[in-house]
């Protein structure tokens, strides 16, 4: 294995888990992450095509929690109870996270890119298929959702 | 952002920052491009390549006995040769999987199994067992350790440490923060200042004064920073820009001139600047590319061509391959574009390809002339063909698990013993170097195949 793929493992992981376990919980984030980089390493010509490997990376990590959470809605719907509760009783900021857990999957996903990855509304438009204009309407949307459950 | 806004990220980034990180290694052993592109079937042949490596991995060094007969599909058929190797046997701590020997052969930096630390170790070519010579410990760092660089002159490892705060306090920075450790060659360790900074590359490309070499401000640049060679200055060279789009190092060119790329969603450019930033003169992607990134593929030894190579960036939409000469862009030629699938590398500063048909061409940039060089690779296989690339005027290259080196200018080609195939790597023009679990095999080349 080209050892690039170690140092780039080892640098771009942990921001990457992060926000795909704060999307869609630590062993579902695990399998993305990982699932990720098993499909940028299936991509010949990787190094020289992708310029800028960690934006690739949250792209595809981001698309596979905003698929994960889309199936999951589904079944919460049907069985609320199933829905996890396990790593909130250790948050932090519990408000906060309960709230965004209330968001749709693509709100909480563009949440997670603009405030976390620090991404322009182009670039949370090419990741989850919007357009801009509208990724300022789902932005607006998910901040006066927060800001009403957090008032 | 105004003020909500910002109280907003500082609260998300502490609660996503707060998530333990577990240490799980990299799942996938799969093979993919560098300077060795490896080809053919790709996943499959990496797969197979990891499994029979796997298989192959002992504390012994490999025999050349143990191999099954050479049958490359060249034009010349592999001979009997002894192969002259060097067994680095590694502490049971330390993996050679992400290790790296120095360009020169004379050292070597391996990190712990668990990244706890990094090690640099010298080569003792003085004992009595030449194929299996001692390693002498010069420093150490302790970790997390997130990867490892050489200077191209070996005269340091690079080390990044990751050094992000594990409390989960509001306001900790979204992203893993490094330093940098220079481990000198004399065994000196030197701290860099600052939070500068990770690196993605394995050799770190002097500037051609040899005082300087790239960093990145974070994972994967937002701005261009050098670093001097003595480890104690960085310098900013391109600020991060507000306009939105993404600035990242590409390269040095003829003249000394930093060479870096700035991307816009639609269009994007190389740019070259002196060291304090000027801009000098600035070179558009084809327009029908859009955003894409700039990599340089291989070059002129004197930097008068360089070969890039366009991405997308997001997703697996490749741009294109162009010729950099000067500040200007040429479109290669047909023939040539079509053998990008199996690399571009250089041979005595002409463009070095493989073409449709397995003869090994160099393309003169100069004349616009193609010749047939005598070294066939590959022709007829059909289980899948990697290459490793060229060191000088020996080409190596693997067909299903195996490994092969030939000279381009006899067309001789050999057998050669690789263990792990998506492990090799190039030093120099002699040397390859062969990262096993628990060691590492160098392979002086041109003592045997010549």
């Amino acid at each position: 294995m080209d050892l690039r793929w170690e140092q780039i493992y080892a640098e771009c992981r942990p921001p990457l888990y992060r926000a795909a376990a704060f999307l869609v919980g630590d062993a579902e984030g695990e399998e993305i992450v990982q699932d990720a980089f098993e499909r940028a390493m299936r991509q010949k010509d990787f190094f020289d095509e992708v310029a800028q490997p960690l934006a690739w990376l949250r792209t595809v990590v981001v698309r596979l929690a905003v698929s994960k959470l889309r199936r999951r809605t589904l079944w919460e719907r049907i069985f609320p109870l199933l829905e996890r509760h396990d790593t909130m009783a250790a948050s932090p900021d519990p408000d906060l996270e309960a709230a965004i857990r209330k968001l749709p999957p693509r709100q909480r996903a563009a949440i997670v890119l603009r405030y976390y990855f620090d991404a322009d509304y182009a670039e949370i438009a090419s990741t989850l298929g919007l357009s801009e204009a509208s990724i300022s309407k789902t932005l607006s949307r998910a901040r006066a959702v927060l800001k009403e459950d957090l008032a | 952002m105004n003020y909500e806004d910002r109280e907003m990220q500082s609260r998300i980034r502490a609660l996503v920052d707060s998530r333990p990180v577990p240490a799980v290694p990299l799942r996938s052993r799969e093979s993919s491009g560098s300077w060795g592109m490896v080809l053919g079937v790709g996943v499959a042949l990496a797969l197979i390549g990891l499994l029979v490596g796997t298989q192959l991995r002992t504390r012994e060094p490999a025999t050349p006995a143990s191999q099954p007969p050479a049958t490359p599909t060249t034009s010349a058929p592999g001979a009997a040769v002894t192969v002259p190797t060097e067994r680095l046997v590694l502490p049971a701590d330390l993996t050679g999987r992400t290790a790296l020997a120095s360009p020169d052969g004379r050292f070597v930096g391996v990190m712990a199994r668990d990244r706890s630390r990094a090690v640099l170790y010298r080569v003792d070519r003085n004992g009595s067992s030449p194929d299996r010579p001692p390693l002498v410990q010069l420093a150490d760092v302790h970790g997390p350790i997130g990867a490892m660089s050489w200077l191209e002159d070996s005269s340091a490892l690079l080390v990044t440490v990751d050094t992000s705060p594990t409390a989960s306090a509001q306001g900790k920075p979204a992203r893993t923060i490094f330093r940098i450790d220079l481990i000198k060659t004399d065994g000196t360790v030197v701290r860099v200042p600052g939070d500068t900074s990770a690196f993605s590359t394995r050799r770190a490309l002097l500037s051609p004064d040899s005082q300087w070499f790239p960093v990145y401000g974070d994972c994967c640049g937002s701005s261009v920073r050098l670093l001097s060679r003595s480890g104690d200055q960085v310098r900013e060279v391109v600020p991060p820009p507000t306009d939105g789009s993404g600035v990242g190092f590409v390269g040095w060119d003829q003249t000394g001139l930093l060479l870096y790329q700035q991307i816009w969603p639609d269009h994007s450019a190389l740019t070259a600047v002196d060291l304090n930033g000027t801009i000098k003169y600035s070179v558009a992607a084809p327009q029908e590319f859009g955003g894409v990134g700039w990599n340089v593929v291989t070059a002129a030894s004197d930097r008068s061509w360089q070969v890039l190579a366009f991405g997308r960036g997001i997703g697996s939409d490749f741009a294109g391959y162009r010729l950099l000469v000067g500040n200007h862009l040429r479109v290669l030629p047909a023939e040539v574009e079509q053998a990008r699938d199996y690399g571009y590398f250089t041979l005595d500063d002409q463009l070095l390809y493989r073409a449709g048909d397995g003869s090994m061409r160099t393309y003169d940039i100069t004349a616009g002339t193609t010749r047939e060089l005598s070294l066939v690779v590959g022709r007829d296989a059909t289980t899948g063909l990697g290459v490793i690339g060229a060191l000088g005027h020996l080409f190596v290259w693997t067909e299903s698990t195996r490994g092969f080196v030939g000279d381009l200018a006899t067309g001789r080609a050999v057998d050669l013993p690789l263990q792990s195939p998506p492990y090799v790597d190039r030093l120099d023009d002699s040397r390859l170097a062969d990262y096993l679990d628990d060691g590492i095999v160098l392979f002086n080349l041109p003592a045997w195949v010549r």
